[in-house]
């Protein structure tokens, strides 16, 4: 009977236990905050996004003392995709910062590092962002968006998506890789061609990525106009308001990568915003992340052809070495009819297809007077073209071209006076020239001084300062005295004009 | 879901309390208090008990807290069912077994690094009872729990700062211990307990080293 009641109770109590276990799962206990003091820290190597594309740093500094700052975004989500929160650091320099990442668990978590260049401005404080984070809290949808349809290769983006493990210890380390490519656009020549726009054009642009590591392919992408079969987009553009220089380039970034059906367009101004393909909407080419590509385009002025190339950086300069290009290799005389009026010089500019660069402009010179200004843009190796008058109806005083040396060397502007008959090279050099390394060529007529190494931004360049011949005149008087020009020059050198020439590349 | 699980132990007790409407010594008495003897082998007795609690917790967190054992105090009313007769000469509720109901108030200290953690609990326990012999007792069983409040509020520890107060809400553990009773109703008791639920969902600390030592009555 003891035994047969014992076995009872011990069932019952086994039965008890069962239920207490199963019971003791279902609390009603929520998460209660629970702050690490000991934060753990990500380390972010902010230079290997560069470094690895061969980008010169040196380069690099300079853009950053005149105005920009490395910016991270750091995103932690758990391994749920829960997002936790986000930080933006905007650094001071390139030196490797820690990240702090506090109040976490431990735990394992996912962090998304990205790492860009900002805009800054450092008299008024203002920053402009060039990317734009979106659906932040969303793990799947998290994405940046580039706020720009071309970005400047100095706003390239870098991305890390790694787990970090609380567990295993506090100090992290992301290293960005690039998120795109570059692209050098180049051309030659486009001038001569009538085109004031060329552009590497994409069919379906991405605007942005995904930065959800799970997304592959396509998905990835954030795009403005998938399939729309009337979209191309330029990802990477020189416009001018009338005619391009006879050569130029710029570097920008893309994010596409795979087979891409692109091409190089190009656009006269009275195409409005069309464009001609070359070699054909229907070409395509492979982008490959972290690489450096070149779109180039040459007009050829003798045989009224246009060669274009995409291909890498690379492969580019090996073709580039056995291309047979179209060089001018002159640089036009500009009117040389001393005292004429504006109207006839605008006449003669405009019959010769010169387009203007800046209209008549009063200048003030360093001591008071008054001149008048009128620049056209170069066609051949020039740079422009610029007239000096003494008042707005006319009175042609002077007359100058700005030759950048990477164009034409000096000794080759000097042999294209000296092989030119109609001038004469005035020597011995007189002191005051020989001071400002001018060179000197008069005839009846005109005198042409030569003044080199100059320099601006984009280079050295020559200035060749034509105005009324004072030689022949003073000759006559039984005394050779040359009056230069170069005290007008410097005055030019000092006005706002100069200030131009320096931003129009 | 709490209330439901609470309403249902209560309803249990009253079940039992209306089948048992006796009130008999524990057969070792001689007859020297009064008894009532129905056909019933059941008894039933009501008491209070007092006593001490000597509490220690449990750590599953990554840094250390330093726990160590504090003192505190637990005080509430019981209800003895005792089943059986211990022969067949015997008086009912002088059998091999018996369930003792419990409603306790528990106040619980730990020590740690910090400072002591102090806990306030409603306490709920169902022991059940073996007599090896009449007045002495093995007792086990669930202890349902409901932590009512915890200070202070914040505690920071070197490698976190912890909101302990806001860790509230009902837990279970299981107890066993020993129990004896005397002629004149003198309960004394010892039981260790062991918690089984963490204080949060994210603060892994098991408050399950309680060993209490009790005084009762029986009336």
């Amino acid at each position: 009977m003891i035994v047969r009641n014992m076995r009872k109770y011990l069932l019952a109590l086994l039965g008890a236990f069962t239920l207490l276990v199963s019971f003791s799962s279902c609390t009603d206990q929520k998460e209660i905050d629970i702050i690490y003091n000991q934060e753990a820290t990500l380390e972010v190597n902010l230079l290997n996004m560069y470094e690895t594309c061969g980008i010169d740093f040196s380069k690099f500094q300079t853009q950053f003392v005149s105005g920009y700052r490395p910016t991270i975004l750091t995103l932690v989500y758990d391994t749920e995709g829960t997002y936790q929160y986000s930080i933006k650091s905007i650094l001071y320099n390139f030196n490797n910062p820690s990240i702090p990442l506090k109040d976490l668990d431990r735990k394992e978590y996912i962090v998304i590092v990205v790492q860009y260049l900002m805009e800054y401005d450092n008299e008024s404080q203002s920053v402009n962002d060039f990317w734009s984070l979106y659906n932040v809290k969303d793990f799947d949808k998290v994405s940046i968006l580039s706020k720009e349809y071309q970005i400047p290769w100095y706003c390239c983006l870098g991305i890390d998506v790694q787990k970090i493990d609380l567990k295993s210890g506090n100090n992290f380390k992301s290293t960005p890789k690039l998120a795109g490519s570059f692209v050098s656009l180049d051309y030659e020549n486009l001038y001569n061609g009538g085109y004031n726009r060329v552009a590497l054009y994409f069919k379906n642009k991405v605007t942005g990525l995904y930065l959800n590591p799970n997304r592959e392919g396509l998905a990835k992408y954030f795009y403005d106009n998938y399939n729309d079969s009337n979209t191309w987009t330029a990802v990477a553009e020189l416009e001018r308001p009338e005619l391009l220089y006879i050569k130029g380039d710029d570097n920008f970034f893309i994010l596409e990568s795979g087979r891409i059906n692109c091409c190089i367009g190009l656009s006269t101004k009275d195409d409005g915003t069309f464009f001609t393909a070359y070699p054909s909407t229907d070409s395509y080419f492979d982008f490959e992340l972290g690489k450096n590509y070149t779109a180039y385009c040459e007009y050829n002025g003798e045989t009224d052809k246009v060669t274009t190339y995409l291909g890498t950086s690379i492969d580019f300069e090996k073709w580039y070495e056995k291309f047979d290009k179209w060089i001018p290799n002159t640089f036009d005389d500009p009117f040389t009819k001393w005292g004429a009026s504006v109207e006839e010089v605008k006449k003669y500019m405009t019959n010769k297809k010169y387009t203007t660069w800046y209209d008549l402009t009063p200048i003030q010179s360093i001591d008071g007077d008054t001149y008048y200004y009128l620049g056209y843009y170069g066609r051949f190796v020039e740079d422009d073209i610029q007239y000096v008058f003494e008042n707005m109806t006319g009175n042609l005083l002077t007359a100058f071209e700005i030759i950048y040396n990477n164009d034409m060397s000096v000794n080759q502007i000097i042999d294209h006076f000296d092989k030119d008959p109609t001038y004469q090279r005035y020597e011995p050099f007189e002191e005051t020239f020989y001071e400002y390394g001018c060179y000197f060529f008069y005839d009846e007529f005109t005198q042409v001084e030569i003044y080199p190494d100059f320099e601006d931004d984009y280079g050295l360049y020559t200035q060749i300062v034509y105005s009324r011949s004072t030689v022949v005149e003073e000759e006559t008087r039984g005394r050779k005295q040359i009056k230069s020009n170069l005290s007008f020059v410097n005055k030019r050198a000092n006005s706002n004009i100069m200030t131009t020439i320096k931003d129009k590349r | 879901m709490r209330k439901k699980f609470l309403f249902a132990v209560l309803g249990l007790m009253t079940a039992v309390g209306l089948n048992a409407q006796v009130k008999v010594d524990r057969g070792n008495d001689n007859g020297q208090r009064s008894t009532q003897r129905k056909s019933s082998q059941l008894a039933i007795k009501y008491g209070v008990k007092a006593g001490v609690n000597l509490s220690s917790m449990s750590n599953g967190m990554d840094f250390d807290p330093g726990f160590g054992m504090g003192i505190g105090y637990r005080a509430g009313v019981m209800a003895n069912f005792h089943f059986g007769q211990r022969s067949i000469n015997s008086l009912p509720g002088t059998g091999l077994f018996g369930v003792q109901p419990e409603l306790m108030y528990s106040y619980q200290s730990v020590k740690s690094d910090e400072g002591d953690i102090k806990m306030s609990y409603i306490q709920l326990p169902i022991m059940l009872k073996v007599y090896p012999t009449s007045a002495l007792s093995i007792e086990v069983g669930p202890e349902f729990n409901y932590l009512i409040s915890t200070s202070p509020d914040t505690m920071v520890f070197d490698d976190a700062t912890i909101s302990v107060g806001n860790c509230k809400g009902f837990n279970i553990g299981a107890g066993a211990g020993l129990a004896y009773e005397l002629r004149m109703g003198l309960v004394v008791g010892a039981r260790y307990s062991l918690g089984f639920t963490d204080m949060a969902k994210n603060l892994k600390w098991k408050n399950n080293g309680n060993i209490q030592v009790t005084v009762g009555w029986l009336f």
